[in-house]
């Protein structure tokens, strides 16, 4: 016996229905969307909801039985499953030092224009990253040297840091991982880590050349935040 | 003596796998068996760790994302497509279609201002527009011009371009070189082309057109509007697992550093822009990026990207005519490079 090629189609729009909600549910969206898009999976979840719906009354409504599903349909159906086959394959899947070394180097956020932080000791990696070729910006945001910050990101590797330290750096989202770029800021810590670890940093800024580099004053090992990617601020 | 007689022609096995994979149907019984296979190879592939090295989680990372950003867009241009097909009167149309050429191609370039979606939306509608009798020149530069002239689009160029005249200026020269790219792809590819010379029959489509003629408009509505998602749906999963690929392979500096002279830079952004496969609402905060590059040729990026990239060219090889992007390619990226020559010497 045939399957009915609309119970087929009925399932898979189910399918992403139910993965929006469940990525808007419990915030899991996080991890693929930047902070200005993440109204796209409520409204995702609406809309497939709906549209699920609209399909089902059409198909309660219809005078006839439907189209067998064929082959080709077939795998053009399965080919939409991929994408959540894959998210259940690594759900706390995370950019990291592979990553950052295939991304660019985060300076399309300097021309963004982002706004100083509230108080200096707020300053992130793009404040200070701004700050050492903006003075103006520095100025205003009172990022300057022998200020105290507080930084948790991962080792990126970079090699592009002053001797004798390391870098440390989260990623920037403007919508989508698809253009997620890291952004990092050398650290003196004293020691080498392993690419990938996640530390927490408080230190004061120093200049070094045209960087500021955090001489490390409290270092350790953290968790991944549950939120690993950082927006800028307009 | 051989027999005189009319031979069964041979078909070739290719041609028989072909029919097949068109028109064989799937039994109960192997949907329930493919349906547990590819369970069964997630359960395996997840209890053998695999996609948790670097390289895998990038590439999954950027593909899901991909398709997680555009699939609501698609829905939405799906939303439009189903009801252009279903609840527009003919006679709407009829009046448009009537007009000059000169007149419906610029005006459908324009009206891509009031459809606030990205690239990936306006492809179905477009489709649909064509298919209703819209000329397919007016179609092709409404698909082209929607998502680099919708509001949202120019918002998100003005910040990332930090406002004031900069950001001015670069909304500007992409608005305008936007619109005159669609104006011209739409003229020369679609001026002497008609509608079933440019789109590509779809399967299924006889039976939408049944529905719709059956005059049960919530049937119809609903099957074109599943139908359209589903189709788009899995050629924006193929193309963002191509741009996922190149992206986990291939550093963008490599790519970047491919620019040098005026036209060779231009030329070298849009073909990161065509490999990146970024929605037109966040391609500006990359192209600011680029800033060992003129602001000529990240205007390239600006306007190349939303008219061709990885994503589109799949969902384009789909929807018209094989063709299509040759063509595509030939009008608009000789029209880019000499727009933002012209946009460099006047900024």
């Amino acid at each position: 016996m045939s399957v009915d090629a609309r119970i087929a189609r009925g399932g898979v729009l189910v399918l992403w229905a139910i993965f929006f909600g469940v990525l808007w549910e419990t915030g899991a969206s996080a991890r693929y969307l930047g902070s200005r898009t993440q109204w796209i999976v409520p409204f995702g979840t609406v809309v497939l909801a709906l549209a699920a719906l609209v399909y089902a009354y059409g198909y309660l409504r219809a005078r006839r039985g439907g189209p067998a599903l064929t082959l080709r349909e077939a795998s053009g159906l399965f080919a939409l499953l991929v994408p959540l086959a894959a998210v259940l394959l690594v759900p706390h899947a995370a950019l990291g030092s592979f990553a950052a070394s295939r991304k660019g180097n985060g300076l399309h956020f300097l021309s963004a224009g982002q706004s100083a932080p509230s108080k200096p000791s707020d300053a992130s990696f793009l404040d200070i990253r701004m700050a050492e070729g903006d003075t103006a910006f520095a100025a205003q945001a009172g990022i300057k040297p022998g200020l105290r910050v507080h930084l948790l990101g991962f080792v990126s590797g970079s090699s592009d840091v002053p001797r004798g330290t390391v870098e440390i750096a989260r990623f920037y989202i403007a919508c989508c991982v698809a253009d997620a770029q890291p952004v990092g800021v050398p650290v003196d810590a004293g020691r080498t880590f392993a690419k990938d670890t996640w530390l927490d940093v408080t230190g004061s800024l120093e200049r070094r050349g045209r960087r500021f580099v955090v001489k490390g004053e409290r270092i350790v090992a953290a968790k991944e935040p549950s939120q690993p990617y950082l927006s800028f601020r307009t | 003596m051989e027999r005189a007689g009319v031979a069964a022609p041979t078909v070739p096995s290719f041609l028989r796998l072909r029919r097949a994979w068109e028109t064989g149907v799937v039994s109960e019984t192997v949907f329930g068996r493919l349906l547990g296979g590819f369970v069964l190879l997630v359960v395996v592939a997840s209890a053998l760790r695999l996609g948790h090295g670097p390289a895998a989680q990038t590439f999954l990372l950027v593909f899901t994302s991909i398709v997680i950003e555009a699939l609501p867009f698609i829905l939405v241009g799906a939303l439009a497509s189903a009801a252009i097909a279903v609840f527009l009167p003919e006679r709407a149309l009829d009046s448009l279609a009537r007009l000059p050429l000169a007149l419906q191609i610029p005006g459908a370039a324009l009206s891509g201002v009031a459809f606030p979606v990205c690239e990936c939306g306006s492809v179905p509608v477009a489709r649909r527009l064509i298919a209703r009798g819209v000329h397919p020149g007016a179609g092709i530069a409404f698909m082209l011009s929607s998502p680099v002239l919708n509001p949202i689009v120019l918002a998100s160029t003005w910040v990332a371009y930090g406002g004031h005249a900069r950001g001015a200026e670069m909304v500007a020269g992409r608005a305008s070189l936007g619109l005159v790219a669609a104006c011209a792809a739409g003229l020369a590819i679609g001026r002497r082309t008609r509608a079933s010379d440019l789109l590509r029959a779809r399967p299924g489509e006889r039976a939408e057109a049944h529905d719709h003629e059956q005059g049960d408009r919530a049937t119809a509505f609903s099957t074109h509007l599943v139908s359209d998602f589903l189709f788009m749906g899995k050629f924006i999963v193929l193309g963002a697992g191509l741009s996922a690929l190149v992206q986990a392979s291939v550093p963008e500096s490599a790519l970047s550093t491919l620019g040098g002279a005026p036209v060779m830079s231009s030329l070298a952004l849009m073909l990161v822009a065509f490999v990146l496969s970024l929605c037109s609402e966040a391609d500006a905060f990359i192209a600011a990026s680029f800033t060992s590059f003129s602001s000529g040729a990240q205007l390239a990026f600006l306007v190349f990207g939303p008219i061709a990239d990885l994503k589109l060219s799949v969902l384009y090889g789909a929807t018209f005519r094989r063709w299509f992007l040759l063509r595509l390619l030939a009008v608009t990226v000789p029209l880019i490079v000499i727009g933002t020559l012209i946009f460099e010497a006047v900024t």
